[in-house]
């Protein structure tokens, strides 16, 4: 699996920034990682992929290694921070229906890697929570 | 294409769970199987796609995978490495195993402790 080069360094955890809604805060946080997530998700990379159709151009890859043909599946990439009953949640999606297809191949990878237990997206809210609300849990 | 409506249970499991015909839904200690590609293995959906929710029939194709919805895996408890029967709707049966737990829904929650 490539290295994930989804750089969070600049959604500023500043427990100066908290308020008294702690959990405004940590929303505000969720809002930014997903932001940032899905910009990364939705970037294309260095590598190249062959063409759709002989005698078309050579395509830029996604970080999972694949490549658009017709833009859904990038498109498809989307997250939501809804505040719960316990807290903060951010969720990271993508319904796409091709997109199932694609983690079912070796090598490919649509959310995998980035968006599930111990990649960016949870180790920020982790970091998060430890600076601004330390009697809080992430899960 | 050929389609099917198929049961899967998983191994060893009690019998006599099954999927409603109309609805798809499925009663615990069974899974409804949306979409199966006969073969090598199964991959388990665990997507907001309710288009699957309400199909309760397979899909066969050649190379092999089987998805389910979300709420399916959370009641069965489903993991990969995970032995399975797939029983289809004529009494026929085959073993496999779970080769992969797709997410397309991550959600990450943070609460007090």
């Amino acid at each position: 699996m490539a290295a994930i080069e989804l750089d969070l360094s600049d959604v500023v955890i500043d427990a100066a920034d908290v308020s008294g809604d702690i959990e405004q805060t940590l929303a505000d946080i969720a809002e930014a990682i997903g932001a940032k997530t899905i910009e990364f998700l939705r970037a294309l990379t260095s590598e190249m992929r062959p063409p759709v159709k002989a005698g078309a151009p050579w395509r830029h890859a996604h970080w999972g290694h694949w490549a658009d043909r017709s833009s859904q599946l990038a498109l498809g990439y989307r997250y939501e921070v809804n505040r719960t009953v316990d807290g903060v949640e951010l969720v990271l999606i993508n319904g796409t229906e091709y997109a199932m297809a694609l983690e079912a191949h070796d090598g490919y990878m649509v959310l995998t890697g980035v968006t599930d237990p111990g990649g960016p997206a949870e180790v920020k809210l982790r970091e998060a929570v430890a600076i601004l609300a330390p009697g809080w849990e992430v899960r | 294409m050929q389609k099917q409506r198929v049961t899967i249970t998983r191994a060893g499991a009690a019998s006599g769970g099954t999927t409603d015909p109309d609805t798809g839904e499925f009663t615990p200690g069974s899974i409804g199987a949306s979409t199966i590609w006969t073969g090598r293995g199964i991959y388990l959906d665990q997507g907001p796609q309710d288009r699957f929710n309400k199909m309760g029939v397979a899909e066969y194709d050649a190379n092999g995978s089987v998805y389910l919805p979300k709420g399916v895996i959370e009641s069965s408890g489903v993991a990969e490495g995970d032995s399975v029967s797939i029983v289809y709707q004529n009494g026929d049966a085959v073993d496999a195993e779970v080769a992969k737990v797709i997410r397309f829904k991550h959600r990450i929650d943070v609460r007090r402790a």
